[in-house]
């Protein structure tokens, strides 16, 4: 192959694909190493929410098992809150799960 | 546009040099080289092709990675809690738990700490805040990391410790005051302010102790829940006892907790599946008609070397070599995007698409893992997307009339 346009992109891939393989060689983050902050407050959060603004269920689970608006203020209307099937994953009801183990 | 022409490719059976015998091996590697130039010479074309790909794929693998970081943060979150959790039931959910039972709950053998928590809401500004009131004399000697110091009990002037973004929402810093008003109105003083690598859903809570919780949501005789922690392997006897103290009591063991979070996490709807659909459908569809089907000069370059002798197995070939180049560098190019996205510009734009109630660009750091499966279904996706886009247009102009495709 004697197009120096071909070596160069020859080299180009091989570096890219260094860089990108490299990355995964770094030390990840431990797993199972403590939170302080969870730690010291005894557990808050869980779901795809920093705020229960629309509901606690959206945010701390544990604390509100399944989504309020569901039974207010019209019980067994479709539940308006936006975070349903929005984010990026959507939890089930807690009791639900705990029922299903 | 570079101008595509066949005329420096060889035909890949023949020989390099008069003599020479072409094995096997040596017409693939000839059929490389040949997709190699092809691709340099066609460099502007693949990269406008792919920017739909790269695009779909960087959406993909940043969401696949939020998605991996927040469970792995929730399951830390799990781990550092409670050994158990207890509720109040009221009409088939939980309820505010009465104070009077507390003391029964920490008389139980193998129950080491009680630690009752008032979780409330309250509007601050034009926020809504989640509010936890913890007895902070009893964790007093915690570790946390923050800018200022720990809040402490002081009925005269209470203190708090609130997350960083809604600290930087509020424009307050440490030592400013802050007043909350729910049932009752408390001025509190900031003497905390979590750090932008502390946990995710430290970022809008306000932490106070529990006596100015209980104040300013005019609730003496109530807490949320209590958090209970066992000597080591006594949370299920535990749990079968907290439970039998009172029909009404409802107790979930960390084990459970961390069973509904995995559960939950794993089953990966909403943005997901969006982001996916999306992705699959213009890259397929915008590498199609760019590269191959609406893309007369590589047509007529197909027909050429079907004049020259190559055979349709050939031409496919070297195009499905010229598309895994594609696909392995569109990857690439694609995960360092979507780490540059999350890990530098905290996935500015899309984090409260993926994670409710975050800022449109957040200092805080959003949970992210990358994880070598990322590569691979982000290399098995660009390959379906090419294929797709490429084969089939391939193999129909290379099997059509030559001068028909030349047109």
């Amino acid at each position: 192959m004697n197009n120096p346009r071909a070596c160069w992109f020859i080299l180009f891939t091989f570096v890219l694909l260094i860089a990108t393989a490299s990355y995964f060689s770094l030390p990840s983050e431990e797993e199972t190493s403590i939170d302080s902050f969870q730690h010291w407050t005894g557990g808050i959060g869980l779901a795809p929410s920093v705020s229960p603004a629309w509901t606690f269920f959206s945010m701390t689970p544990n604390i509100e098992v399944f989504c309020e608006n569901e039974l207010w203020p019209i019980p067994g209307l479709p539940c308006y809150n936006p975070n349903h099937g929005a984010l990026v994953v959507e939890l089930p009801p807690f009791e639900r799960a705990a029922i299903g183990e | 546009m570079t101008k595509s022409t066949p005329a420096d490719h060889s035909n890949p059976t023949t020989p390099s040099s008069p003599g020479d015998k072409p094995g096997p091996w040596s017409r693939h590697f000839n059929l490389v080289c040949a997709a190699i130039e092809n691709l340099t010479r066609n460099v502007l074309v693949y990269l406008i092709a792919s920017v739909a790909l790269i695009t779909g794929l960087t959406l993909l693998l940043t969401t696949v990675a939020v998605s991996e970081g927040l469970k792995t943060q929730a399951l830390r979150a799990v781990r550092s809690g409670a050994d158990i959790y207890c509720t109040w039931d009221y009409f088939g959910r939980p309820g505010p738990f009465p104070r009077s039972e507390i003391e029964t709950l920490s008389s139980i053998e193998g129950v080491t700490r009680t630690i009752p928590r008032i979780i409330g809401r309250t509007q601050v500004a034009d926020e809504l805040a989640i509010v936890v009131g913890i007895p902070l004399h009893a964790l007093s000697d915690e570790k946390l990391q923050l800018s200022g110091a720990l809040p402490v009990p002081n009925p005269d002037r209470p203190q708090v410790l609130i997350g960083y973004e809604l600290a930087r929402h509020l424009n307050l810093n440490v030592g400013d005051r802050l007043t909350l008003q729910n049932v009752s109105s408390i001025v509190f003083q900031v003497t905390g302010i979590t750090k932008t690598t502390s946990s995710l859903w430290s970022a809008k809570a306000i932490v106070c102790d529990i006596n100015e919780a209980v104040i300013l949501f005019d609730e003496p005789n109530h807490v949320s829940d209590i958090c209970l922690y066992t000597l080591t392997g006594a949370e299920r006897r535990t749990q079968e006892i907290v439970q039998r103290t009172h029909e009404r009591v409802k107790a979930q063991t960390q084990e459970q907790v961390r069973n509904y979070v995995t559960l939950g996490m794993t089953l990966r709807e909403g943005v997901f599946s969006g982001f996916f659909i999306l992705a699959l459908v213009l890259a397929i569809g915008s590498f199609s008609v760019i590269t191959y089907h609406g893309f007369a000069p590589r047509r007529r370059e197909i027909a050429l070397l079907k004049a020259e002798g190559w055979n349709t197995t050939e031409i496919i070939e070297m195009i499905a070599v010229e598309n895994t180049f594609v696909s392995f560098l569109s990857t690439a190019l694609s995960l360092i995007l979507a780490i540059i996205w999350v890990r530098i510009f905290r996935a500015a734009m899309i984090a409260p698409v993926l994670i409710a109630e975050l800022p449109l660009f957040p200092e805080m750091d959003i949970p992210a893992i990358f994880t070598p499966l990322c590569p691979v279904l982000a290399t098995l996706f660009s390959l379906v997307v090419t294929m797709s886009g490429s084969i089939y247009t391939t193999w129909r102009t290379a099997t059509a009339p030559v001068a028909a495709a030349l047109q």
